[in-house]
C-alpha cells in the first residue's frame, strides 16, 4: 500500500487574531496538505456513541426521555432484556451501569436498578459486604452470607439482601440515617446481575413486594415467561449445523456440541471432544461495561495486567455480527483464552474459549469460524 | 555606562555565577526525579526542564525556582562571556578554550533539539507503509477533504490551539479555504466517553468524562467538543471528538462532506518506511522477548533500498533517526499478527552532540598531552 504524501503546505500560521461575537478567540489556520491514500468514507454518518464505539442507546429512546412503556405494561425496549415496571414506580433512561432505571413508588430519594457485568464483580461475599458498608453495617462472615434467602432472578438464584442503616452512598459521603436496601445479586463467573433498591425505610418496605415482582419479570426480549422461570434466550439446537439462539443464528463447527444451559449464558458449547474446553456466547444490553473492561477482566482472568485504550485500538480484529470484534488472545499458567468482544448497536456480544493451550490451539480455527458465522436473526 | 555595562558583563561572566547556576540544574534534577513518583515523565519534563520560572510545591509552601530553560539560557551566555572575556588566550589554553566551544555546541545543540525537533513514531503491520509519524503526545484536528481519486486534502488544527480551548477556553478556527468555522471548546487531555442523555453537555446522547491524567502522558486520550459555523449562513452544528474514535465524523457543509478527527499530531518524512517483516525472539520457555527488528524498505527520492531496524541500530537518514522501539499487541497469542512500533526523531541538531564531544575530547586531550609534555620535560632537566 504505497504512500504518496504530497506536502502541498505545512506551516501552522496564526494569520489573524480576534474575538468572534460569541467572545471565542478567532485563529485563521493556514495547515493543510494532500495525502493520496487515507482511507476515508466520506458517505458515512455514523452517530457519535458509534463511532465512540458504544453502540446505541440500549433502550433506542430519545436522548434525556424515559423509555415508553408499550400497552401491556412491559418496557418497550429494543434491549435483549426486557421486564414489566411495576405500577408506580417512574422509568428512568438507563446509563452506562444501570441497564435498568427506576424511582420505586415514583420517589425521587428511592432508587432501583439492575446492573450487568461480564463477570463475577469481585465475588458474592465482597459485593453483599460493599453493600452492607454502604449501609454502615459490619461485614457478614462467609456462614452468614450462606445462610441468606434465595430467590429466582435472571434465570437462576440469587441472594437477597435486606438491610436497614445510615446510608453512607456509593463514595461513603452521605449520612441519611433510617434508610434500607434490598438487593438480589446472581454472582457468577460467566456473568453476573445485581438488582438493587435503596431509599427511606418505609419507602423501600412498601415497595418491597413489587421489587421481587420486577426481578422475576426480567426476561430475554424474545423469550417465553413460564411461571416464575425465565430464560435469557432459548438454548441453541444440539444436532443442527445451523443453530440459533434467540436472536442470533450461527453454524456450529464440526465436532462441537452443545453444553448444559447456564445463567447468563445464551449459548455454550463443548469445543471437540470432551468436556475440558467450553465456548460460549454471552450477550448484555448496551457496552457491558465497555469492550475495554471486560477484556482486562478477561486477561485478568489469566493473570496478566490490564491494557490501555491505545492497546485496545492495536488488537487484531475479526468480522462478527457484520461488525468488527476484537479479538484477545492470552495464554497463562497452562491456560489458554481466545476471546471476541464486539459492541453492537444496542449490546454487546461476547465469545470466549479457554481451555489447555494444545486444545484451544486446536479449536482456534474453529472458533473463529464459529465467531465469523454468528449473525443476527434466526 | 561604560562601567555598567562592564559590570554586568563581569557579572554575567562570573564563576559564581556559573557555580549558583550549577546549584540550580542539580537542584532541579533532584526535585524533577522526585516529582516523577506522583507525575509522568512528560508532565514533569515540561515544568521543571521546559520552562523558564516554576513553582514547585514543598508540602503546602510554594516555591518559585527557576526552570532549566533559564538556568541553561545563563549558563549559554555565562559560558559564552566568560570564555571571551575572563579565559587567558594563548597557546597554554588553547586546549581548555577548545573544550569549552564544545560545551557551548552540546548546550547549541540541546536548544536547537528542544525548540525545533518533533518525536514520535510509526507503527505498522508487515505489508503496511507510511511516510509519517505521529506525536505521542500532542493532539491535531485534522479537517479531511475529498479531492477525488482516492487523494484527501487534510486541513490541521494544531495542538496548540487546543490548548486554548483547556477548560473554560474557546477557540474559534477559521481554517482557510473553508466554508465553515470550527469553534472548539471544552478541550480535556485524558477522557472517556459516557452515554448520557440527560446532562446540558451531551451531544448526540453522549458526553465525555475526564479522566486523571496517566503518569504516563501517552496513553492519555484527549477529547473536545466542537461546533461547526456554516460561513454562509451561521448555522452551528455540535460535536465531540475522542482520540480512540474508531471513524472520523462526517458533516456536509456547502454541499460536501468533510470528515473531521481528533488524532495525535501526525508530522511527514521525507522518505516512506515499508515494513517487510518483524522479527521477535523470545528466551527459552517464557514469553519475555530476547530481542525484535524490523526489516524495512525505504523509499526516497523514487529509489527503495532495504533497511534491517534492531534495538541498537536505528534508520538515519535526512535528519530523521528512526529506532525499534516495540512491538504488539502485548500478550498476542500464537498466529496473531504484530506489529512493530518504530520510534522516530526528527532533530536538525542529530549530529551536534557527538560533534560538541569530539570537540570537547580534542580540547582535552590537548591541554592534557601539552600538560604531560611540559611535566616529563621539567622532570628529564631535573634528572
Amino acid at each position: 500500500m504505497a504512500r504518496v504524501v504530497h506536502l502541498v503546505a505545512c506551516a501552522a500560521l496564526v494569520a489573524s487574531c480576534g474575538s468572534s461575537n460569541d467572545g471565542a478567540a478567532v485563529r485563521t489556520v493556514e495547515s493543510s496538505r494532500v495525502v493520496g491514500d487515507r482511507a476515508v468514507d466520506f458517505h458515512r454518518g455514523d452517530s457519535t456513541a458509534d463511532r465512540f464505539g458504544l453502540g446505541a442507546s440500549p433502550h433506542g429512546s430519545a436522548a434525556g426521555k424515559a423509555p415508553e412503556a408499550a400497552p401491556d405494561g412491559s418496557s418497550g425496549s429494543k434491549s435483549p432484556i426486557a421486564w414489566t415496571t411495576p405500577a408506580g414506580w417512574t422509568e428512568l433512561p438507563p446509563t452506562a451501569m444501570r441497564t435498568a432505571n427506576f424511582h420505586p413508588g415514583g420517589d425521587p430519594h428511592t432508587d432501583c436498578y439492575l446492573t450487568l457485568l461480564g463477570g463475577d464483580g469481585g465475588g458474592l461475599g465482597a459485593n453483599v459486604n460493599r453493600w452492607r458498608a454502604q449501609l454502615s453495617l459490619p461485614a457478614l462472615g462467609p456462614s452468614e452470607i450462606d445462610a441468606l434467602p434465595r430467590q429466582p432472578f435472571v434465570g437462576g438464584d440469587a441472594v437477597l439482601v435486606e438491610a436497614t442503616g445510615t446510608w453512607r452512598g456509593m463514595n461513603g459521603t452521605d449520612s441519611n440515617v433510617g434508610w434500607a436496601l434490598t438487593g438480589l445479586l446472581h454472582v457468577d463467573p460467566n456473568g453476573s446481575a445485581f438488582l438493587k433498591m435503596t431509599g427511606p425505610a418505609d419507602v423501600v418496605a412498601a415497595q418491597h413486594d413489587a421489587f421481587l415482582q420486577l426481578a422475576r419479570s426480567f426476561r430475554s426480549a424474545k423469550a417465553e415467561v413460564h411461571g416464575d422461570e425465565v430464560r435469557f434466550a432459548p438454548a441453541a439446537d444440539d444436532h443442527a449445523a445451523r443453530s440459533s439462539s434467540g436472536e442470533f443464528s450461527f453454524e456450529i463447527p464440526a465436532g462441537w456440541r452443545k453444553a448444559p444451559e447456564r445463567p447468563m449464558r445464551n449459548a455454550s458449547f463443548y469445543a471437540g471432544p470432551g468436556e475440558d474446553l467450553e465456548c460460549y456466547v454471552t450477550v448484555f444490553p448496551g457496552e457491558a461495561g465497555g469492550i475495554l473492561a471486560n477484556v482486562n477482566r478477561w486477561r485478568g482472568q489469566l493473570g496478566e495486567p490490564a491494557i490501555a485504550e491505545a492497546d485496545l485500538a492495536a488488537l487484531h480484529r475479526i468480522p462478527m455480527l457484520g461488525r468488527e470484534a476484537v479479538l484477545v488472545e492470552c495464554t497463562r499458567k497452562g491456560s489458554q483464552l481466545v476471546g471476541a468482544a464486539c459492541a453492537g448497536a444496542d449490546r454487546s456480544v461476547f465469545v470466549k474459549m479457554s481451555g489447555p493451550p494444545e486444545r484451544v490451539q486446536q479449536e482456534r480455527s474453529a472458533f473463529l469460524q464459529f465467531c465469523a458465522s454468528i449473525r443476527s436473526g434466526n | 555606562m561604560r562601567a555598567s555595562l562592564e559590570r554586568a558583563l563581569r557579572a554575567l561572566s562570573s564563576l559564581r555565577l556559573a557555580c549558583v547556576l550549577l546549584l540550580f540544574l542539580g537542584l532541579l534534577t533532584w526535585l524533577g526525579t522526585l516529582e516523577q513518583v506522583t507525575s509522568g515523565l512528560y508532565d514533569v519534563q515540561k515544568k521543571y526542564f521546559e520552562s523558564f520560572v516554576l513553582v514547585h510545591h514543598a508540602g503546602p509552601i510554594p516555591i518559585p525556582l527557576p526552570g532549566a530553560n533559564l538556568v541553561l539560557s545563563l549558563l549559554f551566555v555565562n559560558l559564552l562571556v566568560g570564555g571571551m572575556l575572563r579565559l587567558r588566550k594563548g597557546v597554554a589554553t588553547l586546549g581548555v578554550l577548545v573544550a569549552h566551544v564544545g560545551i557551548a555546541v552540546l548546550l547549541v545543540g540541546a536548544f536547537v533539539k528542544h525548540r525545533f525537533s518533533d518525536e514520535g513514531h510509526v507503527t505498522l503491520y508487515e505489508g503496511q507503509r507510511s511516510a509519517t509519524f505521529q506525536s505521542y503526545f500532542l493532539w491535531e484536528i485534522a479537517i479531511l477533504e475529498d479531492l477525488g481519486s482516492g487523494r484527501v486534502r487534510e486541513h490541521l488544527i494544531p495542538n496548540g490551539r487546543l490548548e486554548e480551548a483547556l477548560g473554560s477556553g474557546r477557540v474559534r478556527i477559521a481554517p482557510a479555504g473553508l466554508p465553515f468555522d470550527v469553534e472548539v471548546s471544552g478541550f480535556l487531555r485524558n477522557c472517556a466517553p459516557r452515554r448520557e442523555g440527560a446532562e446540558a453537555n451531551a451531544v448526540d446522547g453522549v458526553v465525555l468524562e475526564e479522566r486523571p491524567a496517566h503518569t504516563e502522558a501517552e496513553q492519555n486520550i484527549a477529547g473536545v467538543a466542537i461546533e461547526i459555523v456554516d460561513e454562509k449562513d451561521g448555522m452551528r452544528r455540535k460535536a465531540l471528538l475522542w482520540g480512540a474514535e474508531s471513524r472520523p465524523l462526517v458533516v456536509t457543509v456547502a454541499g460536501k462532506p468533510w470528515a473531521i478527527t481528533l488524532r495525535h499530531e501526525e508530522y511527514p518524512m521525507p522518505f516512506s518506511v515499508a515494513l517487510d517483516r518483524f522479527t521477535k525472539e523470545d528466551h527459552p520457555r517464557i514469553d519475555m522477548p530476547k530481542s525484535f527488528a524490523s526489516d524495512v524498505t525505504v523509499t526516497e527520492n523514487g529509489s527503495s533500498r532495504p533497511v534491517r531496524i534492531s534495538m541498537n541500530a536505528p534508520l538515519r537518514s535526512q535528519g530523521f533517526v528512526v529506532y525499534q522501539a516495540s512491538w504488539g499487541p502485548s500478550g498476542a497469542g500464537p498466529g496473531t499478527p504484530l506489529y512493530s512500533t518504530l520510534a522516530v526523531v526528527r532533530n536538525p541538531a542529530d549530529r551536534l552532540p557527538l560533534a560538541g564531544c569530539i570537540v570537547i575530547a580534542i580540547g582535552l586531550v590537548a591541554h592534557f598531552a601539552r600538560k604531560l609534555f611540559r611535566y616529563v620535560r621539567v622532570e628529564g632537566r631535573t634528572a
